[in-house]
């Protein structure tokens, strides 16, 4: 029976939906902005899984999901800082960015 | 009935869905931005409600105080500004959509094990007690009146020092190497930044 309370299957439901959002964003968008916007929404929504699934299936030792989204958040910030540092140097060398322009390294 | 905090919990929980909708639907660059401003707040918000205060404080410090301030640097410095509207089109909607409702429907219905334990309270130490981790206890401290499932377990203490004890004992190398990820990234971004100089 579903309840209102938070509960496990709650929060899965909801980092599902972000977790779909982000999958579309990084899929179906053209500027490479928003598809960085897209997997910070999947890496939230795995993080939300991590956190949900210490605290309600371990009660005991729900900090280990906590140290593991601390992990995801640092690979999320040194990935950020990377992306933008190509993304920017891309833009001064072709003026667009694009997913679809960038096609200098196609074989 | 619905507590107060289930309350909050569905506010957030909203709040997070909704914003993440405008992220991936906005036909404005800025406004997915700003949405993902909110996004990254109701996710704070849900993980001060999971129990895990150190967590959100972290949610609010580096998402919003960081990252999102590097995703806006990022649109200002990749865009034509004398454009007004800023567009974002999509490209391959409709495949994306399709992938994306299809991963949706498989990740809700994804028969875990997990998912078979809610209906009950009474399987719920079955399945905590076969991990290899130390077994849930049968009454673990949860709000009155609720399955172990079905409730927020209350931590009546801070989650800052076993993170911290645990992040410098259990998990001393993944912490170093973290470090050295965070050391590399930092170089090698301002190394692709920087202006070529002849």
């Amino acid at each position: 029976m579903p309840t209102l309370a938070p509960s496990l299957n709650n929060c899965l439901l909801i980092s599902g939906l972000m977790f779909a959002c982000g999958l579309f964003c990084v899929l179906g968008r053209k500027n490479s902005v928003s598809l960085l916007m897209g997997v910070e929404l999947i890496l939230n929504a795995a993080n939300l899984n991590l956190v949900s699934f210490g605290t309600f299936l371990y009660p005991k030792t729900f900090y280990h999901g906590h140290c593991f989204a601390i992990f995801v958040i640092v690979l999320a910030a040194s990935e950020t800082a990377i992306f933008l540092a190509i993304l920017l140097s891309l833009y001064q060398y072709q003026e667009k960015v694009d997913v679809d322009e960038v096609h200098a390294l196609k074989g | 009935m619905m507590e107060a905090i289930d309350v909050f919990f569905w506010i957030f929980g909203l709040i997070s869905c909704g914003s993440a909708l405008v992220v991936a639907f906005s036909p404005r660059l800025i406004h997915s931005v700003f949405a993902l401003f909110f996004c990254f707040f109701g996710v704070a918000g849900l993980y001060a409600i999971l129990g895990a205060d150190f967590l959100a404080a972290v949610q609010v410090i580096l998402y919003i105080g960081g990252i999102l301030v590097l995703l806006i640097f990022g649109v200002f410095l990749t865009n034509r500004l004398s454009e007004k509207h800023l567009p974002n089109p999509f490209t391959h909607w409709k495949s994306a959509a399709i992938l994306s409702v299809l991963m949706l429907a498989l990740v809700l219905t994804f028969p875990a094990p997990w998912r078979m334990t809610v209906a009950g309270s009474k399987s719920n130490d079955q399945v905590a007690g076969s991990s290899p981790r130390e077994g849930v206890e049968a009454q673990s401290p949860t709000v009155s009146g609720r399955t172990p499932l079905g409730a927020v377990p209350v931590h009546v203490f801070n989650t800052t020092t076993p993170i911290g004890v645990h992040l410098l004992t259990t998990y001393v190398i993944a912490f170093e190497l973290a470090s050295i990820l965070l050391l590399v990234a930092m170089i090698g971004a301002a190394s692709i930044a920087r202006k070529e100089v002849h």
